[in-house]
């Protein structure tokens, strides 16, 4: 953009309510949430790049004298809604097969929510026994009793919770605090109802449910795949060589676990059923050098080296 | 993956306000990710209060209004992503299968 002027269709002298007014019209008419239209997409870009120019009045003084240039004022580039909106998995969009009749199972073959298996699909909530909670009452237009709207949230747990299972208080943009149980082995994607605790009903219906969407937070010394879980876990330079008893963390507190003689960065061991649910649990190990190398270590490699050096990038390419 | 408190939301978002801000909370129009530690917003949660406060500033956009054009933005958003991914798939298969369903579609759509 070299005129932003221009880009918003203002003359140099306009003030600056022209300008804002100049940028909301472009906003309206070309925004790309709103126009797919790719040209009107540019025109919004360059009308946002002018106007994050000339909405201060000391920097549009600034770029009137030279000082500064209309380059270099590229925003990073912003991401829109519909850049999320048109990916799958949108959490705001209630994906429903409903209204392609015959064809709703090619539409969900196709589209449908397969996120781990154990993905939300609206379905489950929607049919069924949930529209008993809507009844008229007397038959009278008036006064009718209709079950309470389910409310969807979106809720963060740790690593430990998700594995371990436990509980955790969170509270509801209604202002109202809940403490959650978060069942063993959670899994991210995994969605918890909560039996009447979504929006109020009118007249005699009842409360609608609250449904948690959980998404599991990542953890620096563990990781996990399904039931199974790695914990990461530093070996001292002498304890990989020499092999050795050392204690490992488990889910459930501390064991003792035997290295094996020449343990080696990468290598996984086994703890069989410490996992979640009977699941395993490796130990993932990782040899870590001392915090700095004596003069005993160096002189001892440097003799070792002489007789025993080894090439462990023997036979890679390049 | 960036996350936001509300402070920093209305710091970002020129046109967003604290109490703007819970207006869309009560709507549902927009939902934090609760957690022990309190509410958080995603990157989607940016772009949609973006969006949100140009609806409400450009077109006085609030309330049911705001909510029925966010569902029908959703829908259309979601559609046309799937609309993509679908040609995109159609547009890698052989010359013989997109003939046949560029045919198909063109009966289908036939008008009467």
């Amino acid at each position: 953009m070299d005129d932003p002027y221009k880009a918003l269709g203002v003359s140099k002298t306009a003030s600056q309510d022209e300008i804002k007014k100049a940028y909301r019209k472009i906003a309206k008419t070309d925004h790309p949430d709103l126009n797919p239209d790719p040209a009107a997409g540019e025109r919004f870009k360059a009308a946002s790049v002018a106007y994050d120019l000339l909405k201060d009045p000391g920097q549009r003084a600034r770029f009137d004298a030279g000082e500064i240039d209309a380059q270099g004022q590229e925003r990073p580039q912003q991401r829109y809604y519909r850049d999320f909106a048109e990916q799958g998995g949108n959490p705001y969009r209630q994906q429903s097969s409903a209204g392609y009749g015959d064809y709703s199972d090619v539409f969900e073959d196709l589209f449908g929510n397969r996120r781990g298996g154990s993905g939300f699909d609206p379905r489950d909530f929607a049919g069924g026994e949930e529209f008993q909670g809507f009844r008229r009452s007397g038959g009278t237009r008036q006064n009718f009793d209709m079950r309470g709207q389910d409310l969807r949230y979106d809720l963060d747990i740790d690593f430990m919770t998700a594995a371990k299972g436990g509980t955790t208080r969170i509270t509801l943009p209604d202002g109202n605090t809940l403490d959650v149980k978060i069942p063993e082995g959670a899994a991210d994607g995994q969605v918890i109802r909560l039996r009447g605790k979504g929006g109020e009903g009118y007249g005699e219906g009842g409360r609608g449910d609250a449904y948690l969407s959980l998404h599991v937070g990542a953890h620096p010394d563990w990781s996990r795949d399904g039931n199974d879980v790695t914990i990461t876990l530093p070996v001292s330079l002498d304890e990989a060589v020499l092999g050795a008893r050392v204690e490992v963390p488990t889910l459930t507190g501390k064991v003792a676990m035997n290295l094996p003689k020449g343990a080696t960065t990468g290598q996984k061991l086994r703890l069989k059923g410490k996992g979640i649910k009977g699941g395993n649990q490796y130990v993932e190990l990782k040899v870590v050098m001392p915090a700095e190398i004596d003069d005993d270590l160096a002189e001892f490699m440097g003799k070792w080296r002489q007789d025993h050096g080894y090439d462990p990038r023997q036979g890679m390419g390049g | 993956m960036a996350r936001y408190t509300a402070e920093e939301l209305i710091a970002l978002i020129e046109d967003l306000t604290e109490p703007r801000l819970a207006r869309y909370v009560a709507l549902q129009v927009v939902r934090p990710v609760v957690s022990d530690a309190g509410d958080s917003y995603r990157e989607i949660d940016r772009a949609r209060v973006q969006l949100l406060c140009n609806l409400t500033e450009d077109y006085g956009l609030d309330g049911d209004a705001l909510t029925l054009m966010m569902s029908v933005l959703d829908e259309m958003h979601g559609l046309r992503g799937e609309m993509q991914a679908l040609m995109s798939a159609l547009a890698e298969e052989p010359d013989e299968t997109r003939q046949r369903v560029t045919l198909r579609i063109r009966q289908i759509r036939r008008p009467d």
